[in-house]
């Protein structure tokens, strides 16, 4: 009997450390937060920056632009995300955002319907949404800022495969899967480019390597042995880039045939360095994560009654009075200046949708392809 | 060390060993009824935006674990009956897409709802039928019938899956309330404590148990196996179709692998529930608490600015913890009971002998 109650007083000792674990587990996570450092005067605003997931060098590179501008903007900066893509993943994120009164989301979905709900929750709660990369429906959320045209990269990646490869060769391209959104309006771009320019120039073939490594690897593969002719191979997909790259250093086709891309330059510098990567497009990623913020503070203004920005508002520093705001409601374009996170030039707020670049309602087009060549590539770290 | 014990002593052994097994459940159950009452006080007390939620906000999160919950529910059924049913969360993106698609076909969409839970019911049966008729590991035959249910939901659901479904839908099984209280949560309810009477006060549950227990012991007492384990596959089907619906409900989109991130979190819930994964050993209620408390740990952290990396750890860690103090226990449960009985024995000696001496 004493033995029992000796068993279990030790169970409870036990159930009480677990109790204890769990209250510690709680309190000892650790959040990476920036504390807040306002400008003078400026009223500090809460705002969130949620891609598709952690640990992507690109998101990265967004974060570290977002970082450098937050302080003179007065923004209160997270940078938060699932550790896989996953769209349920950010439904809880921005759930939790709702419940911790951010100011300003801006998002970059893996979804674009799954987020909606949730999305029209924070704008019904006064919270500006704001999608970038990768867009949600346009009912959930204020604006959208694409990374670059889609006939202007679609160009680029043409005119260096030509300049490569001649305006009468048989080029293949490599994409992710048939139904990506971004990849088919990218190909539609390169399509109409190449019936403009290049008559003569001949896609052979659209492989698609699934947005998996090894799946794009051999698709290349495929296509290198399938089609001799090719002289240049387009992957058009993070995983397709580094896959096609592999596949001409394996089968030994290095700068005979050359490999011309959309991607980031840091997972590629192998290829580039031995020679078989001739080019890559993408944006500016740092730069991007400061036009984000800015457009964080503007719609936020914009939303609290600051007078509509123009070409050359805000100014490169502005007081608290000079802050300009913008809107959604109108039905015009609108603009304004990206001086004051020290990007050059104006942006504009597109009224309507467009075609050829891509843009949809309330869309800022955030900038030109960026080209790495070999010659370049080792200035970027994203 | 543990032949020591006479055979005599071997009946009262089983007897006292189910007694401390029932023993530690309800210390389980109430040590997770407990860590969910000062999670919940810590949360409120310590995180100002969990506080400013109110009742109708903290209840609202429920709305984004329920799902765990209900598939939690089903794969308990299954775990606690000695198998496993990998091939849950691939059910639900499957009944959602079905739902959904049905729908979009012009179908009135409670009928393509009714349809789709046939159909995941369907498919559990299939679980059961290939696991108890051809006798292939549970793990196995799962682990490919989720690779089945999610490539029909890729094909059912192609290129854009459905997304806005009627109002009436996603209220109701989505984000409607009655009061503070989500319609989910009543639902959940419902279905939570039919599944503990199921299991704790009917026949059936009871032999699902013993099956888990000792399979050739549930045989010889007239149990009919491969019977009970047909239906246990099909109860871990319907509910993984259900929260398939939910799902779609709360986003108000299908998805083809929604559900693939719902499998590991509703098995860590039947796990942290205090259920042995080898079967035999564990209570409905359990996994109702666990579902709950991981629930709110996961979106109490979120809320308290933790990013969900740490949240995830949180989580791993609450879990490791939790099971090796379970092994703990077991062991000291059982290493308490040999130095019971080597006392009674040995005592015995040590009394004569000092008589003797």
């Amino acid at each position: 009997m004493k033995q029992t109650r000796t068993f279990q007083r030790r169970l409870g000792w036990r159930v009480g450390a677990a109790a204890a674990c769990v209250a510690m587990g709680a309190t000892s996570a650790v959040t990476a937060t920036p504390s807040p450092a306002s400008a003078a005067g400026l009223a500090t605003i809460k705002v969130a920056m949620v891609p598709k997931l952690l640990g992507l060098p690109v998101f990265e590179a967004n974060q570290k632009g977002a970082l450098s501008v937050v302080h003179e903007l007065g923004i209160s900066f997270k940078f938060t995300a699932p550790a896989t893509a996953s769209a349920e993943g950010q439904v809880s994120i921005f759930n939790s955002l709702i419940a911790q009164h951010y100011n300003v989301i801006t998002l970059s979905a893996d979804d674009p319907t799954v987020p909606v709900p949730v999305l029209q929750k924070a704008m019904k709660a006064g919270i500006q949404v704001i999608s970038y990369d990768s867009d949600v429906a346009q009912s959930a959320r204020d604006f959208f800022i694409q990374d670059t045209a889609y006939n202007t990269i679609a160009q680029g990646v043409i005119d260096a495969a030509v300049k490569f490869a001649g305006p009468n060769a048989d080029v293949a391209i490599m994409s992710s899967t048939p139904d990506a959104t971004i990849q088919l309006a990218w190909i539609g771009a390169m399509k109409s480019y190449i019936a403009a320019r290049y008559p003569h120039l001949k896609i052979v073939t659209i492989g698609y390597g699934q947005s998996n490594q090894a799946t794009s690897l051999s698709q290349a593969e495929g296509i290198i042995h399938s089609y001799p002719n090719v002289k240049a191979i387009l992957p058009i997909d993070g995983a397709a880039v580094v896959g096609t790259a592999q596949a001409v250093a394996a089968l030994h086709e290095s700068g005979k045939i050359g490999v011309f891309g959309i991607g980031d330059p840091l997972p590629n510098q192998k290829y580039f360095a031995d020679g078989s990567m001739q080019g890559l497009f993408l944006w500016n990623e740092v730069g991007q994560g400061k036009l984000t913020m800015l457009m964080a503070r503007l719609a936020y203004e914009g939303a609290h009654g600051a007078p509509e920005c123009t070409a050359k508002t805000p100014p490169a520093h502005p007081s608290p009075s000079q802050w300009c705001g913008i809107r959604t409601n109108y039905g015009r374009a609108q603009y304004f200046n990206g001086a004051a996170v020290g990007l050059p030039g104006t942006y504009s707020i597109a009224a309507k949708a467009n075609k050829v670049s891509g843009a949809t309602r309330n869309t800022v087009i955030f900038s030109k392809p960026l080209e790495f060549t070999r010659s370049n590539y080792k200035k970027y770290d994203f | 060390m543990s032949t020591t014990p006479v055979s005599s002593a071997k009946p009262g052994a089983s007897q006292a060993r189910s007694k401390t097994a029932g023993r530690q459940e309800t210390i389980w159950t109430v040590a997770l009824a407990a860590l969910l009452v000062v999670l919940l006080a810590y949360f409120y007390l310590a995180v100002p935006d969990f506080r400013s939620l109110g009742t109708s906000g903290v209840l609202a999160l429920c709305e984004q674990f329920l799902f765990t919950g209900l598939i939690a529910l089903g794969e308990a059924v299954v775990v606690l009956a000695g198998e496993i049913d990998l091939s849950t969360g691939a059910m639900s993106s499957l009944s959602g897409i079905l739902m959904a698609s049905l729908w979009q076909q012009g179908l009135n969409i409670w009928l393509a709802t009714v349809l789709a839970l046939f159909a995941a019911a369907l498919g559990g049966a299939l679980n059961g039928f290939l696991v108890t008729r051809f006798n292939v590991s549970s793990l196995l035959v799962t682990l490919g019938t989720q690779f089945i249910f999610g490539s029909v939901a890729t094909a059912v659901g192609g290129n854009t899956p459905p997304y806005n479904f009627p109002r009436s839908f996603v209220t109701l099984v989505g984000t409607g309330t009655v009061g503070p209280v989500p319609d989910q949560l009543l639902v959940f309810a419902v279905v939570a404590v039919a599944a503990w009477l199921l299991v704790a006060r009917t026949r059936y549950g009871r032999s699902l148990v013993l099956i888990g227990y000792n399979r050739a012991a549930s045989r010889y007492s007239g149990i009919d196996v491969r019977r009970s384990l047909l239906w246990a596959f099909v109860a871990s089907g319907l509910l993984a179709g259900m929260a398939g619906i939910f799902v779609s409900g709360y986003y108000n989109a299908a998805r083809d692998d929604i559900g693939d991130s719902l499998l590991l979190p509703a098995i860590t819930v039947v796990v942290l529930g205090g259920v042995d994964i080898f079967g035999g050993r564990g209570r409905m209620s359990g996994v109702i608490l666990a579902t709950f408390l991981l629930g709110f740990l996961t979106q109490g952290l979120l809320i308290r600015g933790d990013s969900s990396l740490t949240a995830t750890m949180v989580t791993g860690v609450v879990l490791v913890l939790c099971l090796v103090l379970k092994v703990a226990l077991d062991h000291r449960a059982w290493a308490q009971l040999r130095e019971l009985l080597r006392h009674r024995v040995s005592g015995m000696g040590e009394l004569r002998a000092g008589r003797g001496a």
